[in-house]
């Protein structure tokens, strides 16, 4: 769930862009980086190796407007799409509220984008989070280059949960401001809506007891403290 | 902190003092050494100390003394806290620095007590 | 839902903020964070000014998850307390409980003993009120999806998505 801070009015929120290596996820916060207008900027920090391949994550923290008060923040982050850094991807999920799958549209691909999609069902799985419950946005990406599979094979293969996707091609910045938008509202609305155990820890062990503390729900509008 | 350690060394013949956690760390230090060298061997000596005291199913460790041929090393237990190293020239009234270290000791006990 | 998302209450990060205040002035650090393991952060005090703290947040966070990893080669599930020591400003970050980092930022006018033996003293009160923090009861739905959505459009702009992006 994301965070509430009644005291400085801020709701903040976690959210990955996961696929597989060189689908374009360090662009898209690139991209947001410089072109999302009114967000309060600041760093977008990467830790690439020589190659410009993401070694650990790519971070930025965005100030998206104002709901009823509350200051609106998201934490963007990435993983390395290479198969190999697998420990990275699972650290990068841990608390996440909501994810961009970004897809590479090339035919030579769509095996690794199944395949990364497994790979984060599995991760989720560690955190006792489901890949068929976690907010989640796909974005197919690249639709530019020649050898693209078509959008409705992309579908059957990509998307049987039928969630929000979007054509982009993310160098040109085209589709990164709706995916965010779209991934953001997602996120947010799900606020209040327990769909499944969260885990008191963000690792992997222990029991299952986080959810249910049998306090009656309260209004995030309400200034009493308990 | 750092006051009680001065204070302790306006004592006739403490040269200066350290305090240092169980792990060998300066937490606060008037020392004109290497004081990451006395304090690392100092709870060297009070871990071997204690120890040889569990051995003969003794108390705990309250305080040493070392002494080597050019001075004095006194060394104070402080529970949770760590030791009070205090090193003095050789001849001095021991007695005196005893009491002075008792002092200071329960000074930075309350201290930790206050935290 | 998800992971580990916070509720938390004026008065709650209030009492945080007054104890790790209270570990800044007696240990002479510069700068404490109160970090969830996810890398967000939670409080902050001190001279927070000049440094990004949400970048500190994630990256600490993401240090710290580095080091467990390398802590169970060595046969220890995770360590508690990692230390980075520079020329001039030191960093000290321990595990408070399963979920929550504090981190402590510091220079040569104090030393990591100290930093220490505060952060020992401060621990158990802060983990008393984080507690609290994780037991707080989740929050109703703060709008429709439609509400939500709407106010993002002054953000970014249009708020249709552009050709054949639209949910089938």
């Amino acid at each position: 769930m994301p965070t509430i801070d009644y005291a400085n009015k801020e709701i903040s929120c976690k959210i990955v862009y996961y696929g597989p290596g060189l689908c374009g996820k360090t662009t898209n916060l690139q991209l947001i980086h410089r072109d999302v207008p009114g967000i309060n900027k600041t760093n977008l920090v990467s830790l690439a190796t020589e190659k410009d391949r993401t070694l650990f994550f790519d971070f930025l923290p965005v100030t998206l407007g104002e709901i009823k008060g509350f200051k609106i923040r998201f934490q963007l982050y990435t993983v390395p799409g290479q198969v190999y850094y697998n420990a990275t991807r699972k650290l990068v999920l841990s608390g996440v509220d909501g994810i961009v799958y970004v897809v590479d549209s090339q035919r030579s691909k769509l095996q690794e984008n199944l395949d990364m999609m497994q790979n984060l069902r599995e991760n989720l799985a560690e955190y006792r989070m489901d890949l068929a419950t976690i907010p989640m946005v796909l974005q197919y990406n690249k639709r530019d280059l020649p050898g693209i599979v078509p959008v409705e094979e992309l579908q059957r293969a990509m998307n049987p949960r039928g969630l929000p996707w979007f054509e982009a091609v993310a160098v040109q910045g085209i589709g990164v401001k709706e995916t965010l938008k779209a991934i953001a509202t997602l996120t947010l609305s799900r606020i209040g809506k327990r769909t499944q155990a969260a885990p008191r820890d963000g690792a992997a062990a222990g029991p299952s007891n986080a959810t249910d503390t049998g306090q009656p729900k309260r209004s995030i509008f309400r200034k009493t403290n308990p | 902190m750092k006051k009680v350690l001065q204070e302790l060394g306006e004592v006739e013949g403490i040269v200066g003092s350290l305090i240092v956690d169980a792990d060998g760390i300066p937490i606060v230090e008037c020392l004109d050494a290497d004081s990451e060298l006395v304090a690392a061997t100092c709870v060297q000596i009070v871990n071997s100390v204690r120890d040889a005291l569990a051995k003969l199913e003794e108390d705990r460790l309250v305080q040493a003394l070392i002494e080597p041929a050019e001075g004095k090393i006194f060394l104070r237990e402080i529970p949770d806290v760590g030791t009070l190293v205090a090193v003095s020239e050789k001849n001095v009234n021991v007695g005196l620095i005893r009491l002075a270290l008792s002092s200071a000791s329960e000074k930075i006990r309350a201290y930790r007590e206050a935290l | 839902m998800g992971g580990g998302g916070v509720v938390i209450y004026d008065e709650q990060l209030t009492r945080i903020n007054s104890l790790i205040g209270h570990l800044l002035k007696e240990s002479d650090a510069k700068c404490a964070l109160l970090v969830g393991k996810d890398g967000r952060t939670i409080a902050r005090q001190g001279f927070t000014r000049t440094i990004d703290t949400d970048q500190l947040g994630a990256l600490v966070a993401g240090a710290f998850s580095a080091s467990k990893a390398v802590a169970e080669l060595i046969g220890e599930p995770e360590f508690s307390t990692l230390f980075h020591q520079g020329k001039h400003e030191s960093i000290q970050i321990h595990l408070l409980d399963p979920r929550t980092l504090l981190v402590v930022t510091f220079d040569e006018r104090t030393t990591v003993g100290m930093v220490r033996l505060v952060t020992k003293a401060v621990s158990g009160s802060l983990r008393e009120i984080l507690q609290a923090v994780y037991d707080n009861p989740d929050v109703e739905e703060i709008g429709t999806p439609e509400e939500i959505a709407s106010t993002f459009d002054g953000v970014f702009g249009d708020s249709e998505p552009k050709g054949g992006s639209k949910q089938p």
